[in-house]
Formats: C-alpha cells, structure tokens, sequence
C-alpha cells in the first residue's frame, strides 16, 4: 500500500493507453500523457505494460510506502529521492515498510512515473484505470490524488526481489530537452489558414505557455494568417470559427483569428468551433507531455506513414528488449 | 437526396475525417447520422470508433490493422451506396427546466462584466433580441419547438441541440459571452448562435444562460437506473422536448432524480429524415403530436 503524504501540483493514476472507444460520447481515452515513459516503468517491475502507476506533474507529491514493494521512476527528472536520498531512475530498485519517497529540482522533463510491482489496485470504469478528472471517472475516485488517500497494490507477477537490479538499456531512455519537434500531418480545417499562415505555423520555434495541463496545451508565438472568409451560418463570427466538429486527440486550433494554438492532449475535448490545423502524431505526443512552461516547440510536417513507422517502433521497444538486467 | 460528395482528410495516425457540409444544415447532420450507422453496420476492421458531429465525423482506426487509405476507400464505397436517407430511430425525451434559475442567474451575476450587454438573467436579453415583448412568450416559443440532438460531446454527454420545424432564420439565437466564464453549473442550459447545450460538468463556457434542468445527461457513478447501461443519458438524433417546470415542481423532480424513483420521460420514435425535409414544419408537428 501507497499513502499519499502531501499532494504536488497534480498527480493521477493512469495506464498507458486509456479508454479508447468513448469519444463519441464526450469521453477522451486519458491514460499516461509520456505512455512510453510509464509503459518502461511497467516493464522493469514485471508488470504488463499497460498496468497503472501515477503519474506525477512537476512538483512532486510525498509518497510514504506501507509496505516494502519493487518499484521504479522513469519520465522526466524531478529529483526523486527516498528518504532524502537520491533515487535511481529507469531501474528497479525495492523499498521497505515506512521509506518515503520525495521529488525535488526540476531536472527535465515535466511528467515522473511511478510503477509499482503489482500494479495500482483501482478499479477499471469503462475498461481502463485511467484518471480523467474533468469526467470524474477512474483513477482513485475520478481524480488527482490527495493527502491522505491511500492506494492499494495488486499482486506481483515476479518475485519483488528477482526484480531488483533490472534497467532500461541506456539506448533506449527517451532524451528529454528543451526544444521539441511534434510531428504534424496537416489537414482537417487547415483550410482555414492560408498558405502563408501555414508556413508560419510550421516554422515558427512556439513557446509552450504556462497554460498548460492534460486537458489542452497552448502555445505563444506569431498570429497564423487566415483566408478572409464569412463564417458558415450556425458557425459564429470569428473567421476561425467552424461548425462544431470533432476534435481528434493531438489535433491543434487557434482561437480568435489564428492566435496561440492549443494543441489537446488524452483527456481533449471531443469537439468545437474553431478550425484545426493539424494533428501530432500519437507518439510524440510523449514529447508533449515531457515539454514545460517556456521551452521551445516545432510543428514539423509529416504524412501519416511516419505515424504509423513511429507508433511500430515505439511498440516494438516497449518489451523486454529495453530491459537489460544491472549489476 | 441532394448528391455532394464528402471531403476526406488524415485526423494525424489514427483519425480519417469525413466532411459532409462546412455550414449547418441539418440535411447534412442526417446524413452524417446514417453513413455513422451504416459504417457500424459494415463491421470494417480495424476501426476502434465513429465519432459523428455535426456535418461530419471522426473515424478512428488501429493503424495495425488498416491503412487510412483503404479506410477511406472502404467508406466512399458506403457514401456512395447510400442512395437515400435512412430512417433514424430515437427517441423523444421529457426535458423539465426551471427557467431563470438562482443558479444559472447567480452564475450570471458572477460574470456580469462578460456579457455582452450585462442584462441578467440572460433569458431577458435573449427574448429582447430575438423580439419577444416578455420573457414568457419567449418560453412559450422555447417551449413548443423541439431539439435535434445533432452532435455528443466537448464534456461528457454534453449534447448539441438544433431546433426542429424552423427555418435557419426562425431559429432563436444569441452571440456567445465577449469572455467566457471560468464556471457554469451543471445541467445549465445555454445558448450560442442557434445552439442549445446542456453543461454536463461544472465548466467554463459562453453561452447565454437560460436555465436549469432537473435530468443529469451524465452520471459518472451511474448511480440512477437510467444511467445503469452508460454514464451519459443522450445520443445523436435523440430529441428533447422542453417543459416549463416551477420551483416547487423543480425540487420535487430533482428529488426524485437524487434518489432514482424519477424516470425520465422516454418515448422511442422513428423519423424518417426524407419526410423531415419535404415539409419541416408539418412533419415535426406530426412527430411531436404523437401518431
């Protein structure tokens, strides 16, 4: 069992790959925003590597272990330390009755993850253990942990102890900077944009605003040049405003006549009026949620084939093939 | 049936986007409803859901198991073997608001300085607007036009509602709040453009604030029989029927919803979106008269 010691800014239990299947009615699939990062963690405790674990934003909360369990950290660097001591990161490691586990120094990064062997024991609603709290489902209770909540552990597939000493090959931990590239396949209302305006988008080094969470992201940089047009009737008056549609996960629009794009991550609102430009291809949206307030962000035309070359890869890795055992 | 061809474009790695119509037409909202129906129907594999809106859709796929490009093959073969509108069958559902609630109205208040004109309750400046001498002719107006569910979602079971027998120029409608608000309370009722949605969350949001109904569209804890099957009450096509309720009939509803022995008004129905067009007016009057 897991106690929550103190909360940090927000931290949600999550698998990797959420509830797909619910979008039509308003429910994103959620699930860990760097599933790459939370599906390594799984692997190194012997879990399946859709297992849940928590997901810790930024300024991490304070972890106290009710038990001993084999644990590991991966994602972004937040400094974590157990019992004030640094805490290795991408390595399974165990640790006893009463340890506690802490966060610091924002090193890279912007998501940790926290898999333990076992899994996190929540139930699945909808078929996934997913946090989406705007929905108020899964997760603990449909939303970020809070002091005091305590959290149960499933049932290790290994032994905890045969566990320890395993590490992701060192060619295969995600490399966390301040400069991102999202692929991008354009379309949908792009439209909307003109040439010029396009050209900008894809050019433009976007800085990542502070508004940013697991619902939307939004960007700060130049205003993308729109085609002069009237918008459709039932659109409203806004020459980015279209008649409501769907919204995929990843897709990116402006507000207001081509300003801050806001690109929305796993738990994205299904649908609305103004124009997408394009959509980042789903595993770079890792990328995202690794990026912070004030780092640096491309948007670099793709075609859909190298979404699905990446999403190959990126499968491929996350196996027993990343893991090599240590000492 | 008018003969335009869709648009088809790449939603990123796991999306094809099918575009019926850039404006609203509710022709084209049928027909976004039937090709949805009619793609479940074909059992493609490989596809994970249909996300129909409005005038189009979202289909998600698993890039493992097929390439955007036969999916898009595979769904101009399903365009253009619809030769006709297909019948829709719904359902007709019961819809009790309180108009000009406290809470709407006290929300309202809170973000007086967002509103276009700062006339609260909203209810006034949307009647004013759209001609009405006073605000209970406007929900007698409101009141006797029924509303087209034509799209599910932004929140959780938050339906997009249109309204039924009216000419684009008879619709009732309003412009959007100049700046959101940062909340709305649930089951709010509002109005943009000629939209009507119900805030299915606590959220922000823009729309002209109306009222309040006593039906929750979604319940994450499914903790009502009607919610038992899903967490959200509505689907595309669904239609609502508007009844004005008084405080003292709102509570007792409300009370009813909170301890599961109120059952929303359901009534299945069959529209035939072929007759809808011929004569708008006449068929919706028939409809809601209950043949």
């Amino acid at each position: 069992m897991l106690e929550v010691v103190q909360h940090g800014i927000e931290a949600t239990v999550q698998d990797v790959y959420g509830r797909p299947g619910f979008y039509s009615q308003g429910i994103p699939p959620s699930g860990a925003q760097d599933g790459e990062s939370l599906a390594l963690a799984n692997l190194l405790v012997g879990n399946d590597k859709n297992e849940a674990g928590i997901e810790i934003t930024l300024l991490g909360p304070q972890i106290r272990f009710r038990a001993g369990h084999t644990i590991a950290l991966t994602g972004g660097d937040l400094s974590p330390k157990i019992n004030g001591e640094p805490a290795p990161m991408w390595e399974a490691f165990a640790v006893k009755e009463g340890d506690l586990l802490t966060f610091g120094k924002i090193v890279n990064g912007c998501r940790a993850y926290l898999a333990v062997a076992g899994g996190i024991d929540v139930p699945h609603v909808l078929g996934s253990k997913a946090t989406y709290a705007r929905g108020e489902i899964g997760g603990h209770e449909g939303r970020p942990l809070r002091k005091g909540d305590v959290l149960r552990v499933g049932r290790s597939k290994a032994p905890p102890e045969d566990l320890v000493g395993r590490r992701v090959r060192r060619d295969r931990i995600p490399r966390f900077t301040n400069r991102w590239e999202l692929r991008t396949v354009i379309g949908i209302e792009s439209y909307v944009y003109t040439d010029a305006g396009i050209e900008t988008f894809l050019t433009t080094d976007w800085q990542v605003s502070s508004k940013i969470d697991r619902v939307g992201y939004r960007y700060t940089g130049p205003q993308l040049e729109c085609v002069k047009r009237t918008p459709p009737f039932g659109a409203g008056s806004d020459p980015t405003n279209v008649v409501d549609s769907g919204y995929p996960v990843g897709s990116v629009h402006t507000t207001g006549p081509g300003v801050e794009p806001i690109l929305l991550p796993n738990d994205a609102v299904s649908g609305g009026g103004f124009a997408t430009i394009g959509t980042v291809i789903t595993v770079d949206l890792d990328k995202v949620g690794q990026s912070k307030t004030g780092d640096l962000t491309r948007f670099a035309r793709v075609g859909v084939e190298e979404g699905y070359r990446a999403w190959e890869e990126r499968e491929r890795h996350l196996t027993e093939s990343s893991i090599e055992q240590g000492r | 049936m008018a003969h335009r061809s869709a648009r088809y474009d790449y939603g990123g790695d796991r999306y094809v986007f099918v575009e019926f119509s850039i404006d609203m037409e509710l022709e084209q909202n049928f027909k976004t409803l039937s090709m949805a129906e009619a793609i479940k129907q074909a059992e493609i594999t490989g596809i994970v859901e249909v996300i129909p809106s409005i005038c189009s859709m979202l289909v998600e796929y698993d890039r493992t198991k097929i390439h955007a490009d036969s999916l898009i093959g595979r769904l101009k073969e399903i365009e253009r073997s619809m030769t006709h509108l297909t019948q829709i069958p719904t359902r007709i559902i019961d819809f009790p608001i309180l108009f000009a609630d406290p809470w709407t109205t006290e929300c309202a208040e809170a973000f007086k300085s967002h509103h276009n004109t700062g006339q609260v309750p909203n209810i006034d400046f949307v009647a004013e607007a759209n001609g009405y001498k006073d605000r209970e002719s406007f929900i007698r107006a409101l009141s006797a036009t029924p509303y087209w569910t034509v799209m599910v979602g932004f929140t959780p079971g938050l339906p997009w509602l249109y309204p039924l027998g009216v000419s684009n120029e008879e619709a009732i409608q309003a412009p959007k709040y100049n700046r959101p608000r940062t909340w709305t309370p649930d089951r709010a009722v509002g109005l943009g453009g000629a939209f009507l949605a119900i805030y299915s969350v606590r959220n922000p949001g823009g729309y002209q604030l109306l009222g309040r109904t006593t039906n929750p569209i979604y319940d994450a804890r499914q903790r009502h029989p009607d919610f038992k099957e899903n967490p959200v009450l509505l689907k595309p096509g669904d239609i609502l029927k508007w009844r004005s309720v008084t405080r003292e009939e709102y509570d007792r509803i409300w009370a009813g919803v909170e301890d599961g022995t109120y059952r929303f008004g359901i009534k299945p129905v069959t529209v035939e979106p072929e007759r809808y067009l011929q004569d708008p007016r006449g068929y919706t009057a028939a409809l809601m008269g209950g043949r």
